[in-house]
């Protein structure tokens, strides 16, 4: 799963919860300023343009901003931040207006204001017991990897506690009775994910769990969210936290988020793994690169091979005949490939493969789309996979600037995207997912009968321009539009066909 | 039929153009004591004020975001933040009264040493009535931005100018080749002009893609903050950007520096002369010119008579053909 896919996951859950909860987690600036990071970019623009602004905004003005092909953008930017109530429509939707709560939050995250201790409170006295950020790295990565490993089915000498086990089960990741646990198809899925992306699967899962056990979302969720904004290697206090917070703590140590010397400790560390929650997947490699720095110094253990740092460096070459090279020797990431590899060969410290139709379908049959597979051997590349990439897009780009030859100003990011792996792979990954499914469904709605040809295409320009045309036939007068778009485009005919009349 | 099975194909990256890649605010501050006394409408306070809340803004946007601030006096441009000795340290635990200690550690960090350095670099700024160092702290920034990119790849960056001198106090050359390096790197410029209009800086910006704007009112400084100058360079290509309409392309002369309507190139170095050089050689190159075009060109328009033959070929009229200092167009 992408860092896209992961933050759809996380959206989808805030977007769920009612007006009440996110009025009430408004009030914690952390959490505003780790759900203004969710939200896409021209939501931003949008919500930035508005803090400092009292006054509600006309919707014609926000539409001024933007060039027509951004339009897209920009409807889906609206209904996100409309769905999570931090906008509200007025006026019948002329007129936009911040969440006063959010505003308040919001301006006090960003001046230093009355902040609550959202942002942690640090503690004022020494540790006697001080730990190190190597240490925490280390703790961090142990923690974690031992699940993974525990997933795949690594012998180890230290299990995963009851809590995380019983959260694997109850996402799906695993079945079967405790001590005999079975990888699921979901949890083949879930090791293909950053790092970042499967903690937040589980804490989502955890807050499922939670509300089962009547705690309180809106506990949980500060918490977590305040935890993105706590500086690494700095000890927090716990006076700040609430009953249901500090009984998250345990739990949370169990994953390797925070590390508390003794249960009974006053103070707590947060690790990387809980400081770089919030953060976009440019950071999540560097966390793990910084990761890997930290464990380079203890190289003397060689049999420390560790996922997080195994994967932060690339080691998957894979060649335009569709044969692959792995130079790894960690039994997780073998496991992975395996799931959509072809492997033949293995060494001292590498492995080869090769990507066929049928180990692909076999991992599409698994539900493993092509995405994912692309993805994750985009993440896992050979650094000299993607220095060749990168000497591709600079020649092409000097060409293209020499000749003058300008891509269309909408295309112009796809155009140039910078190609890891070689596009003949990707091209048949993707072919052979098309294979797979060769019907695709929709629901929405059809629009037909219309009176004239102009009103077709007004309609039908309209609806391509905010993104939710499927399909349209200009001889039969037809087209038809995905669910989300109906009322838009029905509000568009509306305004435009009534004035004509 | 197509568009639907070819949706794989497309929609990989649903979002990819405008999704969140982690961008770089290099802010550069007009420090000089003489430019802010000219502008009684608002202080250095109340602009860093704003300023601080701006970069907190960017901050906010996405964790892998980054800012650095120069500041740009009279005698010398130096980095506020980020600095190779970290002062954070040292006032760190609280000591500091002038950011409050409830905000969020990442943007502490960030004001304190900004206020720090801007502090420290004020009190030691002498008197001098240079050119401003506004191309100096224009080429750190870049070659700061350049040093970020080769670190992470798909850095974004941009350069926002908080400006309060006009022209005179602007180098027309270092000026210019900044925005070429600009240009190559694909940076753009924005400049937030609180002093008088500035045509140099609006040509920096029209040739970087950046937005330039007068600030009219800089006591709603944060506003235009957080709105014209928050744009991200990834959503640039889907916004409206307040552009100047009349972009004011005049050249400076190298020798005068005054602003050129219509002057003089040397055919060697191509350096922009107001007036026909007193000498018969280039001033900036030193390559000779001819002295019969020279002349000519001293000698001014001149109004000749109308023939009265037209078969009178054989004397061929004085104007000046393709002489080597050549007329130039303000286009």
């Amino acid at each position: 799963m992408s860092s896209a896919q992961f933050k759809s996951n996380v959206n989808e859950y805030l977007e769920g919860l009612p007006e009440t909860v996110h009025s009430r987690l408004y009030r914690s600036p952390a959490t505003c300023l780790a759900i203004y990071r969710l939200i896409p970019p021209m939501a931003k623009f949008y919500i930035m343009s508005m803090v400092f602004n009292e006054k509600p905004v006309l919707l014609r003005d926000l539409d001024k901003w933007i060039k027509p092909h951004g339009r897209r953008h920009q409807v889906e930017s609206l209904k996100r931040i409309r769905a999570l109530h931090i906008v509200k429509d007025e006026h019948n939707g002329l007129v936009l207006s911040l969440n006063p709560i959010f505003r308040t939050s919001f301006r006090n995250a960003l001046t230093g204001g009355e902040t609550n201790n959202a942002f942690g409170v640090a503690c004022d006295t020494e540790d006697n017991h001080q730990v190190d950020l190597p240490f925490l790295d280390t703790y961090a990565a142990n923690k974690w990897e031992t699940i993974l490993h525990y997933m795949v089915g690594t012998e180890l000498n230290e299990l995963p506690s009851d809590g995380v086990l019983q959260l694997l089960k109850h996402a799906g990741l695993m079945e079967g009775r405790a001590g005999a646990m079975s990888i699921t198809k979901e949890g083949f899925q879930f090791l293909l994910q950053d790092v970042n992306a499967q903690i937040w699967t589980l804490l989502l899962q955890y807050l499922r769990v939670a509300e089962s056990l009547q705690m309180d979302p809106v506990d949980v969720l500060n918490f977590i969210f305040m935890l993105g904004s706590l500086e690494l290697g700095r000890d927090y206090s716990l006076s700040a936290l609430s009953e249901t917070q500090i009984k998250m703590l345990e739990d949370l140590r169990d994953y390797g988020l925070v590390y508390q010397r003794k249960s009974t400790s006053r103070r707590f560390y947060p690790t990387r793994l809980a400081t770089t929650l919030t953060s976009e997947s440019m950071a999540m490699k560097t966390p793990a690169a910084a990761m890997k720095e930290a464990l380079k110094e203890e190289d003397a253990e060689p049999d420390k091979v560790n996922i997080l740092s195994s994967t932060a460096d690339g080691s998957v070459i894979i060649e335009t005949n569709f044969k692959l090279y792995a130079y790894t020797t960690s039994p997780l990431l073998i496991a992975i490939l395996n799931l959509f590899v072809h492997l033949k060969t293995r060494f001292a410290n590498m492995i080869c493969g090769q990507l066929t139709r049928e180990s692909v379908r076999h991992a599409l049959y698994n539900g493993i789309t092509a995405e994912q597979i692309i993805l994750f051997l985009e993440n896992h590349a050979h650094p000299r996979m993607r220095r060749l990439g990168e000497e591709k897009l600079n020649k092409r780009l000097e060409f293209d600037r020499n000749n003058n030859i300008k891509p269309a100003a909408g295309a112009a990011m796809d155009e140039y995207r910078l190609e890891i792996l070689p596009p003949t792979v990707v091209d048949q990954i993707k072919l052979w997912q098309l294979e797979m499914d060769r019907i695709q469904t929709w629901d929405g709605y059809c629009f037909s009968d219309f009176s004239n040809v102009q009103e077709f295409e007004l309609l039908n320009a309209y609806a391509e321009e905010i993104g939710v045309l499927l399909w349209s036939d200009k001889n039969k007068k037809k087209f038809f539009i995905t669910k989300e778009g109906r009322q838009q485009v029905v509000e568009y005919a509306n305004r435009k066909l009534r004035k004509k009349r | 039929m197509d568009a639907i099975a070819e949706s794989v194909f497309d929609n990989t990256m649903p979002h990819a153009a405008v999704d969140d890649t982690p961008s770089h605010l290099s802010v550069i501050l007009e420090t000089s004591a003489a430019g802010w006394l000219a502008i009684p409408q608002t202080t250095l306070k109340q602009v860093s004020e704003a300023l601080l809340v701006a970069l907190n803004a960017h901050l906010a946007s996405n964790t892998s975001n980054q800012v650095s601030v120069l500041a740009s006096g009279v005698q010398r441009s130096e980095f506020l933040f980020p600095t190779p000795e970290d002062t954070h340290a040292k006032h760190h635990n609280g000591t500091s009264t002038l950011v409050s200690s409830k905000l969020y550690s990442l943007f502490r960090h960030v004001d304190e040493e900004v206020l720090h350095r801007l502090d420290a670099h004020i009190q030691t700024e002498g008197n001098g009535c240079d050119k401003g160092t506004l191309a100096g702290g224009t080429s750190m920034a870049l070659a700061y931005i350049r040093r970020c990119q080769a670190e992470t790849a798909a850095l974004k960056a941009r350069i926002l100018i908080i400006s309060i001198t006009d022209d005179s106090a602007i180098p027309y050359i270092p000026v210019m080749n900044c925005i070429f390096a600009a240009q190559k790197m694909k940076t753009s410029i924005d400049v937030c002009q609180l002093g008088p209009a500035s045509s140099f800086l609006q040509q920096a910006a029209d040739a970087t893609g950046g937005v330039y704007m007068d600030v009219k009112h800089p006591q709603g400084l944060i506003q235009y903050l957080t709105t014209a100058f928050f744009v991200d360079t990834s959503l640039r290509p889907f916004m409206v950007l307040p552009s100047q309409n009349n972009v004011d392309f005049r050249a400076s002369c190298f020798v005068t520096g005054g602003v050129v309507e219509r002057g003089y190139v040397c055919g060697v170095c191509l350096c922009i002369l107001k007036d026909v050089p007193q000498r018969n050689f280039c001033p900036v190159c030193g390559s000779r010119f001819d002295d019969l075009v020279i002349s000519k060109l001293r000698r001014g328009p001149v109004v000749t008579r109308k023939k009265k033959r037209k078969t009178d070929a054989l004397q061929t009229p004085l104007t000046p053909a393709a002489e080597q200092p050549e007329a130039v167009t303000d286009d």
